[in-house]
C-alpha cells in the first residue's frame, strides 16, 4: 500500500502532529508499502521526516517559502494523478482540511473527514472512524470504489507509537507557481482583551482582590493584551465593581482551560481555581506566601502585583521596542511559521 | 449581490438518541431537526451583505432539508430550493458538494455562504471541497463580513485573539463560525415560512449524470466507554500522606519554589516561563 502524508505549516516534524501522521501512515503500510512526505514549505526538516519513517519526501518549493492551501493543491494534482498512490494522510487543520477538500474535488477522490481511528479491511481498503450527532454516535465509513481515499485525522487521535527509519530517504523539489491573486490580505487587528472571549484565549490574566482598585484592573488589561490574552477576574474582584460580570471565572462564572493563566493578586479559593483546573501553565502573583493558588502554580511570584506587574509590562515592551500590540511579541520559533502563514 | 447559504438540518443536540437498535429513539425520524446553528450565522451574515437589490437563496438536500429551508425563510432567506435526492440518500460530502455546486452554478451568485461546521459533526469540510469544485477562494472562519462598494470584506479568527481583514474576490465562499442571533424572528414570520412554497429541483435535472456516494457508512454506534480513573495513592509514600491524598480526591500540590526578588527579577523570572511554553518569541 502507498500512502501519502502532507503537511502543512506547524505539522512537520519535530511538530507531535506530523510525527503522529507519520507513525499512522507507516502503521497502515506495513509491511511492504511505502510512504511518501510532501513537506508544504521549504524550510523543512527533511532529515526529521526520513528519520520518522518517510521513504520519500517531495518539498514543495514555494516562492515566499510556504504553501498555501491553493499553492499546494495546484502543485501535487498532477503528481497524484500520476501516482496514483492508494491513500492521502492530512491534519484535520484549516489547512490540512482545505487542502483535502480541494484535492478530493479536483481528483474525485473520497474524503473521509475528521476521522478519529483508522484501519484497514481484509481487500486494504482504509475504514475510518468518526463521532457524529455531537459526539454521541460513531460511525465507520469506508470508501466505496476504487478512487483515490483522502483522510483527514483529528489531532491527537492517531496512534501514539513512533515511526521508526526506513532507510536514506530521497528529497524531491516540486516547483510551486505563483500565489493566485484570489485573497487580499488588508492586516491583522488585535481584539482588545477586555473584549476577547475567555474561552477562546489561549492566555487570560485575571485579577483578584489583591489588585487592589479599578485601577490595578488597567494593569491586568494592559498585560493581557500585550500577550494576546482575555482579561479575568474573581468573582469578589467582579463583585467590588473592578471588573464585569462576563470576566468572572471560577464555579459562578467561566470555566477555561487556556494554555497560560497569570493570577495577579488572587488567593486561590477552590470555587475560583474549579474554573482554570485545566490550565496548561500556572503563574501566580501574591504577596502572600502561604496563599493556596501557589500549590496550584507552575511559576509562583511572591510580590506586590502593583510593583511586579508595571515591570512585567516594561519589560514585555522593552523585548520588542516597537511593539504597541501582541502581534509583534508573540510567534512560534525563529524559521518556522506561525499560524498566520497558513492562510495562504 | 446574489448569495447563496447552503443550510444543513442537524438533530437536535438534546434529544436522546438511542442506545441501538431496537430502541425507539435510535430512529431518526423520531429526533427533533432543526437548522444547523452556524448556518443560521450565515444567514445573519447573508442578509447583512445582502444590500436593497440582493437576494439570499437558501438550499439545502436531504430528508430533513425542508425543516431547515423553512427556518431559513425565517431567518431572512428571500427565496429556499429544496434539491430532492432520490429519497434522501445519505451522501457523503463531496457528493453533497458536487450537487450544491451544480445548483450554485444555476442559480449565478457573487458569493455563497455556509456554517463552518456542523454541530453534527458531519459537515467538516464541505465549504473546503465546495470551494474546490466552484474553483473560488475560501475564507474561514468568518466572524463578521460587510461590503465596501463593490467590494466584500471579511474578519476571520485566528489564534492568539487576532482577526484578520480580508478581501476576496468574488465570487467566493465564506464559511461562517458562530451562533445566529438571540433575537428570533416573530411567531408571524415563522407562521409564514411555515407555508411558504420551497422551489423543488430534482438532483437529475442539474446535468450531473449519475451520482452515488464515495463513501459509504458502515455501521453507526455508541461510543466506547471512555475508561474511567481511579485514583490510586502512590504506595512509596507513607501511610498518612497516601490518607491524605486519598481525602484530597489524589489532587498533588504542586511543587513550585517561590521566587522573591526585585519586581524587575519577578518580571525577567515570568518572561523566562513564558519563553519555555512558547507565549513569547
Amino acid at each position: 500500500m502507498s500512502v501519502w502524508v502532507i503537511l502543512g505549516p506547524g505539522e512537520m516534524p519535530p511538530a507531535s502532529g506530523g510525527l503522529a501522521l507519520l507513525a499512522e501512515a507507516r502503521r497502515l503500510t506495513e509491511p511492504a508499502g511505502e510512504v511518501t512526505v510532501v513537506l508544504a514549505g521549504t524550510a523543512v526538516p527533511v532529515e526529521a521526516s526520513a528519520a520518522h519513517g518517510a521513504a520519500r519526501i517531495l518539498v514543495l518549493d514555494a516562492a515566499d517559502g510556504w504553501a498555501g492551501p491553493i499553492v499546494a493543491v495546484e502543485a501535487l494534482t498532477d503528481r497524484l494523478r500520476q501516482e496514483c498512490p492508494e491513500a492521502c494522510l492530512l491534519s484535520a487543520s484549516r489547512w490540512g482540511s482545505e487542502v483535502a477538500g480541494r484535492l478530493a474535488a479536483r481528483l474525485g477522490a473520497a474524503l473521509l473527514p475528521g476521522c478519529v481511528g483508522l484501519t484497514r479491511d481484509g481487500a486494504g481498503r482504509l475504514e475510518g472512524t468518526r463521532p457524529v450527532y455531537g459526539s454521541r454516535l460513531v460511525a465507520r465509513v469506508a470508501a466505496t470504489g476504487e478512487s483515490l481515499q483522502i483522510v483527514t485525522l483529528r489531532p491527537g487521535s492517531e496512534s501514539s507509537s513512533p515511526g521508526t527509519g526506513h532507510g536514506p530517504a530521497t528529497a524531491e523539489r516540486i516547483p510551486c507557481t505563483g500565489r493566485p491573486d484570489w485573497i487580499r490580505d488588508l492586516g491583522e487587528e488585535q481584539v482588545p482583551p477586555e473584549a476577547l472571549d475567555l474561552g477562546e484565549a489561549d492566555v487570560v490574566v485575571a485579577g483578584g482582590l489583591g489588585v487592589g482598585s479599578r485601577q490595578g484592573f488597567a494593569l491586568v488589561e494592559e498585560l493581557a493584551g500585550l500577550l494576546g490574552g482575555a482579561m479575568g477576574a474573581t468573582r469578589m474582584a467582579v463583585d467590588a465593581g473592578w471588573a464585569p460580570f462576563a470576566r468572572q471565572i471560577g464555579l459562578t462564572g467561566r470555566i477555561i482551560s487556556p494554555r497560560v493563566y497569570v493570577a495577579c493578586g488572587i488567593s486561590g479559593s477552590p470555587h475560583h481555581m474549579d474554573g482554570v483546573r485545566q490550565a496548561q501553565l500556572v503563574v501566580a502573583i501574591n504577596t502572600d506566601r502561604h496563599a493556596p493558588i501557589f500549590t496550584y502554580a507552575d511559576v509562583g511570584i511572591q510580590g506586590d502585583v502593583r510593583e511586579v506587574l508595571p515591570a512585567l509590562i516594561a519589560a514585555l515592551r522593552r523585548l520588542r521596542p516597537e511593539a504597541r500590540d501582541a502581534a509583534a511579541l508573540l510567534g512560534g520559533a525563529a524559521g518556522m511559521p506561525g499560524p498566520l502563514d497558513a492562510r495562504r | 449581490m446574489r448569495l447563496i447559504v447552503c443550510v444543513k438540518a442537524v438533530p437536535d443536540p438534546g434529544i436522546p438518541v438511542g442506545a441501538g437498535p431496537g430502541d425507539p429513539a435510535w430512529d431518526p425520524a423520531s429526533w427533533i431537526w432543526d437548522l444547523n446553528p452556524p448556518d443560521g450565522a450565515a444567514l445573519t451574515v447573508a442578509a447583512s451583505l445582502r444590500g436593497t437589490e440582493g437576494t439570499v437563496t437558501a438550499v439545502s438536500l436531504g430528508a430533513h432539508a425542508p425543516q431547515a429551508l423553512r427556518r431559513a425563510l425565517a431567518w431572512g432567506a428571500d427565496r429556499a430550493v429544496l434539491l430532492a435526492d432520490r429519497g434522501g440518500e445519505d451522501l457523503d460530502i463531496v457528493t453533497t458538494a458536487r450537487i450544491l455546486a451544480a445548483a450554485a452554478g444555476r442559480l449565478g451568485f457573487d458569493a455563497i455562504l455556509c456554517g463552518h461546521a456542523a454541530i453534527d459533526g458531519q459537515g467538516e469540510s464541505l465549504p473546503a471541497v465546495l470551494a474546490g469544485f466552484l474553483e473560488c477562494p475560501l475564507v474561514s472562519p468568518v466572524v463578521e463580513a460587510w461590503r465596501e462598494a463593490d467590494v466584500l470584506v471579511a474578519r476571520t479568527r485566528l489564534p492568539h485573539g487576532r482577526r484578520a481583514l480580508l478581501q476576496p474576490r468574488l465570487p467566493a465562499m465564506l464559511a461562517v463560525e458562530g451562533t445566529p442571533p438571540r433575537v428570533d424572528a416573530t411567531l408571524p414570520v415563522h407562521l409564514q415560512a411555515l407555508t411558504a412554497p420551497l422551489d423543488m429541483w430534482d438532483v437529475s435535472s442539474l446535468g450531473l449524470g449519475a451520482v452515488a456516494p464515495q463513501v459509504s457508512r458502515l455501521d453507526l454506534g455508541p461510543p466506547r466507554p471512555r475508561p474511567k480513573k481511579i485514583f490510586t495513592p502512590d504506595s512509596r509514600l507513607s501511610a498518612a500522606e497516601r490518607l491524605r491524598q486519598l481525602m484530597t480526591g489524589g489532587r498533588v500540590e504542586k511543587k513550585t519554589e517561590l521566587f522573591t526578588g526585585t519586581p524587575a527579577q519577578a518580571a525577567e523570572h515570568i518572561l523566562g516561563a513564558l519563553r519555555r511554553e512558547g507565549s513569547i518569541a
